[in-house]
This record gives C-alpha cells, sequence and structure tokens, in this order.
C-alpha cells in the first residue's frame, strides 16, 4: 500500500512535469509572431494583433479569422479557394497569399523592434 | 479496478489544476501620448486583462502628467510650484516640490562630473536657441554671450528644499534629463499597478521593464544616415537613450544646428551624428547620453565606467565606436 501511494505519487509529477514542458514548448512555439499584416493590391489594408482573436472582411474579397494566436482564411469570394485550403499561420515571416484576390497575409514580429532611439 | 480509476481521476485532477493557472497568457496592450514633454510617448505592455494594463496605464498617464507640469518651463498652473515658477522667482528663493530637488541632484552630478558640460543653468542660451529653431533663423553671438553672462549651476544653490538664483535673470531648463528621470517615476507608478513587463518609449528615451513571453524587449538603434538600424539591442530592466543631431534641428544654407548645445562654444556641439547609451538608471541614461554628446571618447567612456553604462558613439564622419560592454546587448 505505502509503495503504491510512492508510485502515484511519481505518476502524477511526472505527469504534470510533461504536461508544463508541452505547455511551455507550446507557448514558445506560438510566441514567435506579434502581428499579422494584411496587403491588399500592394497596399497595407491593416495590421492586427495575433494576440487578439477577430475576424476581418479584407475589402469584401475574403475573410481572415485571427484565433489563438494563428491567422488563416476562413472564406474567399474567389474561385479556386486555395487560400481557405492553406494551413493557419502563426510565426514570423509566414505568409499566405490569395492571387487572384491580390491579397497577402504576412505574420510580422520576431526580427522588429519595440522602440526606437 | 477502483484503484485505478482512483489514479486516473487524481492524474486528471492534477492536470486540471496545473493547466490553467500556466495557461493564463499574458496579451499585448499598447498606448499613445502626444501631450508630454513635446514629444510622442508610447506605453506598451503584456497583461493578464484588459483591466490590468487600464490600471497600470492610468498610473503611467496620471505620474508623467504630474511631472510634465512641474518640469515644464514654458507654463505656470494653479496651485503648483514648477520651473516656470521657479525661474521666475528663484531670485529670492522659491520652496520646491521633491521632484524638482531630486532632478536638480542629478543634474549636481553630472555638472560636477562633466566639469560643467551638462549644465541646467543654460536656461536663458536655450531659450534663444528654441526660439531661432522656431523661426528658423541663426541667434544673433552678442545676445548668446549675453544670455550666458550668469548661466552656471554654480549660482544655482539649494537647500532644505528651497532653490535660489544667485541672479534673477538666470533660469533652468531640464531637457536633458527631465525625460529620463519621469520615465523612471511613471515605471515605477506601472509595477505598483502590478504591470512588470514593459516598455515606456518618451521620444526615443526608452525604459525597459521585464521581458516578452517570447524573450528581450528589442531596441533599434537609429541609423542617422539612413532609415533602418545601427543595430538592436536586447535589454531587460535598463534604460536606452539615444541623443542625436537629427532629433530637434532647423537648417539655414545647407547647415544642420540641432538642439545640443555646447555651454562653453554656445552652439550645437559637433563631434558626433548620435550617442547611445544603455544604463540601468533611467535618469542616469539621460544625462549620460547628452554629457557624452558633448565630451570627448574618453572622457565619456570614463563616466561610463562611473555609472556602470555602456556607450555607441557615432562620430560625425559616420564611423562608431562603442564601450567594451556594450556588444553583449547587441542581437
Amino acid at each position: 500500500m505505502k509503495g503504491n501511494a510512492k508510485r502515484d505519487l511519481i505518476l502524477v509529477a511526472s505527469v504534470v512535469l510533461v504536461a508544463a514542458a508541452l505547455f511551455c514548448a507550446f507557448r514558445v512555439s506560438r510566441g514567435e509572431g506579434t502581428a499579422v499584416e494584411i496587403t491588399v493590391d500592394g497596399k497595407v489594408y491593416g495590421t492586427y494583433p495575433l494576440d487578439d482573436d477577430r475576424e476581418i472582411d479584407v475589402d469584401g474579397r475574403l475573410v481572415v479569422s485571427i484565433k489563438d494566436g494563428r491567422a488563416s482564411v476562413v472564406s474567399s469570394s474567389c474561385r479556386g479557394g486555395d487560400c481557405v485550403r492553406e494551413r493557419a499561420i502563426s510565426r514570423a515571416g509566414e505568409t499566405i497569399v490569395c492571387l487572384p484576390g491580390a491579397v497577402i497575409i504576412r505574420v510580422t514580429g520576431g526580427g522588429e523592434v519595440d522602440a526606437r532611439v | 479496478m477502483k484503484r485505478v480509476i482512483c489514479r486516473a481521476a487524481a492524474l486528471l485532477l492534477a492536470a486540471a489544476l496545473f493547466l490553467p493557472s500556466c495557461g493564463k497568457t499574458k496579451k499585448r496592450y499598447s498606448v499613445t501620448y502626444t501631450e508630454f514633454f513635446d514629444t510622442v510617448t508610447n506605453f506598451t505592455a503584456y497583461c493578464v486583462s484588459e483591466s490590468q494594463f487600464d490600471r497600470a496605464e492610468k498610473a503611467v498617464r496620471d505620474k508623467l502628467g504630474e511631472l510634465h507640469r512641474l518640469f515644464d518651463i514654458y507654463n505656470e498652473y494653479d496651485g503648483t510650484v514648477n520651473l516656470a515658477t521657479v525661474n521666475r522667482l528663484a531670485g529670492d528663493g522659491v520652496p520646491v516640490p521633491e521632484a524638482i530637488g531630486d532632478l536638480l541632484s542629478v543634474y549636481g552630478l553630472f555638472w560636477y562630473d562633466t566639469g560643467g558640460l551638462l549644465d541646467p543653468a543654460l536656461g536663458p542660451v536655450l531659450r534663444i536657441w528654441h526660439d531661432c529653431r522656431e523661426k528658423g533663423v541663426l541667434p544673433d553671438t552678442d545676445a548668446l554671450e549675453a544670455a550666458d553672462e550668469h548661466a552656471s549651476f554654480n549660482r544655482v544653490f539649494m537647500s532644505d528644499g528651497v532653490v535660489r538664483f544667485e541672479y534673477p535673470d538666470m533660469s533652468l531648463d531640464v531637457g536633458a534629463v527631465a525625460k529620463g528621470y519621469a520615465s523612471g517615476a511613471a515605471a515605477g507608478a506601472a509595477r505598483n499597478a502590478g504591470v512588470s513587463d514593459f516598455v515606456l518609449d518618451l521620444g526615443g528615451n526608452v525604459l525597459v521593464s521585464g521581458k516578452k513571453p517570447d524573450g528581450d524587449w528589442v531596441v533599434g538603434v537609429t541609423d542617422p544616415t539612413g532609415e533602418g538600424f545601427i543595430t538592436k539591442l536586447a535589454v531587460t530592466d535598463a534604460s536606452v537613450v539615444t541623443s542625436g543631431d537629427y532629433q530637434r534641428y532647423f537648417e539655414v544654407d545647407g547647415v544642420r544646428y540641432h538642439h545640443i548645445i555646447d555651454p562653453f562654444t554656445l552652439m550645437p556641439a559637433t563631434r558626433y551624428r548620435a550617442v547611445t547609451v544603455i544604463c540601468r538608471d533611467p535618469a542616469y541614461a539621460d544625462a549620460l547620453s547628452t554629457s557624452l554628446f558633448l565630451m570627448d571618447e574618453a572622457g565619456g567612456a570614463a563616466l561610463c565606467r562611473k555609472y556602470g553604462a555602456e556607450a555607441l558613439w557615432i562620430r560625425a564622419d559616420g564611423t562608431i565606436s562603442k564601450t567594451e560592454g556594450f556588444s553583449s546587448y547587441e542581437r
């Protein structure tokens, strides 16, 4: 009985540690990008923090969703719909391009600065 | 079988208890002010909730507003003794609020350490340059020399919270240290409101506290000759300040006249395009950047050692030099 309790404790402790490690790894991997910049016809349409969950209607051409630190295209008025099938992006420099709609969605941050002197 | 179920329940419970507390991720919030110290101020912080950010942001705003009014040399405010009051009345002696005394004490240190190069009593001279900058004309040399007649900090007396000038025509200008001092006080207000991971940027006078969830805050050092950065610095719990000839200036006949005036020549200092300082104390960081801009490199490096600071000089010819420890902040 005593031995069982001890084993339980070790089991619980290791599960907690694994959970913590997984959680931290998850956080680090998604911390890289800070914002999504949407460009339409070569001009910046808007910049949106990855921290804020929201849906953005981009000029009636497509709808971008920002959720849990990731950006994806949820619907598109163009026929192909390739961009909707693209996987969600979250790291600095990653892009989703909708060629027919001339829309580029890019994650900024990482290499950028927080202030300048 | 029963024991196995108990064990599984215990595991689930442990996981359930652990994850939510760990999963309280902080979000990035930001606010910009334009009403303080004649510059653009940005406060960016990671907070657990919007209401937490709102509390910190209000504390920062209140503190900056209070110090802006105290250090204002152009306007007086009802019920407050500020530097404009001091400049008007200190011929007879004026009791001053603690923050003004503190700020002048910092000046006292650096006035001594720089052999009089950093001098808040240069007010009358800086006033002429300020007016000329707004009109875009060059100052009259005789007028500058007349303004300089009593312009020395050793003619300012401070005791028991009373400031007195030796001559009534003297005046103080605290532009070289006020923003740094104010950023330090405002950072204290933010921490008292429970926020410790933030950047407070008073127009290129940047105080960095704590970290971002994904690492250090990054401060870019402006390239005076172009759009980009000379270097990027990863800092935590320190201030980064640049004094540069491109920050406030005017041009006459293609010659640039900037805002950092040498008290001995009464003209803009010409050794460097810019000097960047990293120092833990925000007021010292601000004082050091202006001091170093006015000094030779050896003297500046000695001052950095005294205050535990690091510096980067961009010389007038565009070449660069650094203190030994500066590179450890570059990324």
